[in-house]
């Protein structure tokens, strides 16, 4: 009997984004194991436009099984609700709460939107597969049947094969500072303003050669980067720099110059930079929230209160301890090696070929 | 209580314990300002477009700053001073003033319309800044609703492409459907009609020639009549017509079309001429041959290919066209009414087969009666039918035509010839039955053989037999 074709949705793709990467590569495994399959999506991004399947060309075959990656409310969702196919499988890799974008309509009625799509397509999906245990609990909530969790996609091998930006390297390599690093778009969720006081009790009472990188883009959300700034500004906080949308070579050299990668997040999915800040060796010190735990598992430290002062001694103690330093990577290198593509890879075949017969 | 820890970092190498205890000593011997705490703590403003508008308040502060500091004063003060150094100092100070102050002054105004051009144009530059930056604000804020709006109208319309594409596909799909359905129900009522055509034309067919049969016998009867003159004849003629319709009614009654009835049971008008051609013999010589029941003429055609001048008459309708056809004379009537309207001693011979076990018993004694009447001297009258001496066909024969009344045995017929006056009356044995239907005999069993022999003869003996009677 000839095989389904395998239709990856998105709403959106890009090169380079986690939801995006991670859709290539199960594409990669499908190849691999002889299906027939192609990408699907509303937004395509320039240079990937090749390998994408512009939604409105798109037309389904009843015997089409369909991978949906939910990540926003978008049309998509009702569509793939409705789609008379074989069979559907959904890729869930989180919806930031709407709460977290007040102030932000247009996004917060997307994360709205997606929360609701995510309720009503329970019924219709046969088998999910959660980035992270704290999604997969999620599913499990909205009674999804059959939920199984899969690490997103990582290839740590790109990073480490990307030569980092010179430009930056010169400006900020070579002196004795401590540099803060939190990777990350400028979001709400993301807590910047916390990293931000973290970092400012660490650099005015520990440390004054120490600054920060907030690198991320704020793209629809400059009021929050405004608000950010002013609250700089206003607490007279000095060293913080927003790297604004950076290349990848730029990323590369953050991660360089980095001596403590610091997230106090309060909603993850997932948080692919911190496999990023694992396989450059940059320490973490992160809040307990969503994902994170998951993907931390004892790679770095995880604090439970968002108390400051405690916060600024960690950075001290973990970019000034030696022992303690390389204990930390040392169990992020372990951590990192059960996120290995091979391995995601091989967990997505097994997974997954059974329900694409 | 469960206390939660503080931070979780598990390690054999690491005391997370002893950690923790030197991050609170540090914590206290940090000497972090709790007012500073809470105002760091304060909720993030995040401002609408109009409010993030006065970010640019800071720069306007340097600018007034920079404008109240533009003017520098060249004729500085000189403090006085204790002592007398101090007025010695002093006074020299002011000497210098004194002495620089023209070569001082020229420098100084040049600085200070330089300072007021930087003044002013900071001034410029940072009204310029704000609007812009306030422009740009609102260009952002735009920028994203109408991005927002795009991506939503991106959305609409992909949405209803493929809502069209579906709803041409279903149409698409629905109207194959119906219209296979339309054409497959169009070709059965088609095929209905054809058959109930069929059915139609066959009956149209039928009383087609039902009709022109009628009209056929009403235009004989019209053409061999003249109008009538006396009330007897207008009787007469009434009488005939009546008959014949009652002839023709009785068949439409039984809705019995005797002509294919027999067209289909008699045989070949070739075969029918082979079995009565040995008849010709009886009549050679003669003319004014009478042929009665002539059926589709074929003893009539058999007299004129033997020079013998004859004609026909029939009950059928078609049988007379059948005639008309063949060239060969034929009237349509009863046999017995036309034998009665013939001259007398005028006939060569009559000959009537397969017809008297139609009639009654009376209608044959008439018939014979008639047929000596009208016959010349030493002419023969030939009545054939079937042989009841046969018991087969009583089987296979008599009972298959409902239009027998009963059969008529060789000897009753010859008796009645007899008593007629007929002079020699022979009774001539035809159509023997196939000698494999017979009961075989066994040898040397002559009493036996004696009795299958004569059962034989009575079940499969001749079928058929004609009486010859001269007169």
């Amino acid at each position: 009997m000839k095989k389904s074709r395998i239709i990856q949705l998105t709403p959106c793709i890009t090169f380079g984004d986690a939801v995006s990467n991670d859709v290539f590569a199960m594409a990669d495994v499908l190849s691999s194991h002889g299906f027939e399959n192609y990408i699907v999506s509303i937004g395509i991004g320039e240079k990937i436009k090749d390998r994408v399947v512009p939604f409105h060309k798109f037309t389904p075959k009843p015997t089409d099984i369909f991978i949906f990656h939910m990540s926003i409310g978008s049309e998509m969702s009702r569509y793939v609700m409705d789609a008379k196919v074989k069979r559907k499988i959904m890729v869930y890799h989180n919806i930031t709460p709407e709460e977290f974008y007040e102030g932000f309509p247009h996004v917060q009625g997307a994360c709205r939107a997606g929360r609701e799509e995510l309720k009503m397509l329970a019924p219709h999906i046969d088998f999910s597969l959660a980035d992270s245990d704290y999604n997969r609990e999620e599913l499990d909530e909205l009674r999804y049947q059959n939920t199984a969790t899969l690490p997103i996609v990582f290839d740590k091998s790109e990073y480490l094969n990307t030569k980092p930006s010179k430009k930056l390297l010169e400006l900020y390599g070579d002196d004795d500072y401590t540099n803060i690093l939190f990777v990350g778009r400028i979001a709400p969720n993301k807590k910047q303003e916390d990293v931000i006081q973290s970092f400012h009790l660490y650099n005015k009472y520990i440390n004054p050669k120490s600054r920060l990188f907030l690198v991320g883009s704020s793209n629809a959300l400059e009021a929050y980067k405004q608000a950010l700034e002013d609250y700089i500004s206003v607490n007279a906080i000095k060293n913080v720099y927003f790297s604004g949308h950076v290349s990848f070579p730029d990323i590369i050299a953050y991660y360089t110059l980095a001596d403590v990668f610091l997230c106090e997040s309060e909603h993850e999915g997932f948080c692919v930079p911190l496999l990023e800040a694992m396989t450059f060796d940059i320490p973490i010190i992160a809040y307990n929230s969503t994902a994170i735990p998951y993907t931390l598992g004892n790679g770095g430290i995880i604090f439970n209160e968002k108390d400051h002062r405690l916060v600024a001694e960690l950075i001290n103690l973990v970019a000034s301890d030696e022992n303690l330093r390389s204990e930390i990577i040392s169990k992020q290198r372990e951590r990192l090696a059960f996120f290995n593509i091979e391995n995601t890879k091989k967990t997505f075949a097994e997974l997954t070929l059974p329900w694409l017969d | 209580m469960y206390d939660k820890p503080e931070i979780i970092f598990n390690s054999d190498k690491v005391d997370i314990k002893k950690i923790m205890e030197q991050i609170h000593e540090n914590m206290k011997s940090r000497g972090y300002d709790i007012e500073e705490m809470k105002k760091l703590s304060r909720p993030l403003q995040i401002k609408s477009a109009k409010q993030a508008h006065d970010a640019s308040a800071p720069i306007f502060g340097a600018v007034a700053g920079v404008s109240a500091t533009s003017n520098v004063q060249y004729w500085w003060p000189i403090p006085p001073q204790g002592g007398i150094k101090g007025k010695l100092r002093v006074f020299l100070n002011k000497v210098m003033r004194k002495l620089t102050y023209f070569y001082v002054k020229h420098v100084f105004d040049q600085q200070n319309i330089f300072n007021a051009n930087v003044s002013n144009s900071l001034s410029v530059l940072a009204n310029a800044y704000s609007e812009l930056k306030s422009e740009n604000t609102e260009l952002l804020m735009r920028m994203s609703a109408v991005s927002n709006e795009n991506a939503q109208l991106k959305n609409v319309v992909q949405k209803m492409n493929l809502e069209m594409k579906q709803i041409i596909e279903s149409y698409k799909h629905d109207l194959e459907i119906g219209i296979n359905e339309a054409l497959a129900g169009y070709e059965k009522k088609f095929a209905d009609l054809d058959n109930a055509y069929a059915q139609r034309q066959n009956r149209l067919d039928s009383l087609n020639t039902a009709v022109a049969a009628r009209l056929h016998r009403v235009e004989e009867m019209l053409l061999s009549k003249n109008i009538p003159q006396s009330g007897e004849a207008l009787m007469e003629t009434s009488a005939e017509l009546s008959a014949v319709g009652e002839a023709f009614d009785t068949n439409g009654k039984h809705d019995f079309d005797y002509f294919l009835f027999e067209s289909k049971f008699r045989g070949s008008k070739e075969e029918i001429k082979k079995r009565q051609a040995h008849y010709i013999e009886y009549f050679r010589g003669r003319q004014n041959v009478l042929d009665i029941g002539c059926g589709r003429g074929e003893f009539l055609e058999l007299l004129a290919e033997n020079g013998i001048k004859g004609r026909g008459v029939d009950i059928l309708p078609e049988n007379i066209r059948c005639c008309e056809e063949a060239g060969v004379e034929a009237v349509l009537g009863d046999g017995i009414k036309y034998l009665r309207s013939c001259e007398d001693n005028s006939l060569g011979g009559i000959f009537c087969a397969q017809v008297i076990e139609h009639i009654s018993t009376e209608q044959l004694v008439e018939l014979v009666r008639l047929a000596y009447k009208k016959l010349e001297k030493g002419a023969c009258l030939v009545l054939e039918t079937l042989n009841p001496k046969c018991l087969m066909i009583y089987a296979e024969c008599f009972y298959l035509d409902p239009s027998h009344t009963k059969p008529v045995h060789p000897e009753a017929v010859k008796f009645i010839a007899e008593c007629e006056n007929f002079v020699e009356n022979e009774l001539i044995y035809m159509t023997p039955s196939d000698e494999k239907v017979r009961i075989p005999l066994i040898p040397q069993h002559e009493e036996f053989d004696n009795a299958i022999n004569t059962l034989n003869n009575l079940i499969y003996g001749n079928r058929e037999y004609a009486l010859v009677a001269r007169k």
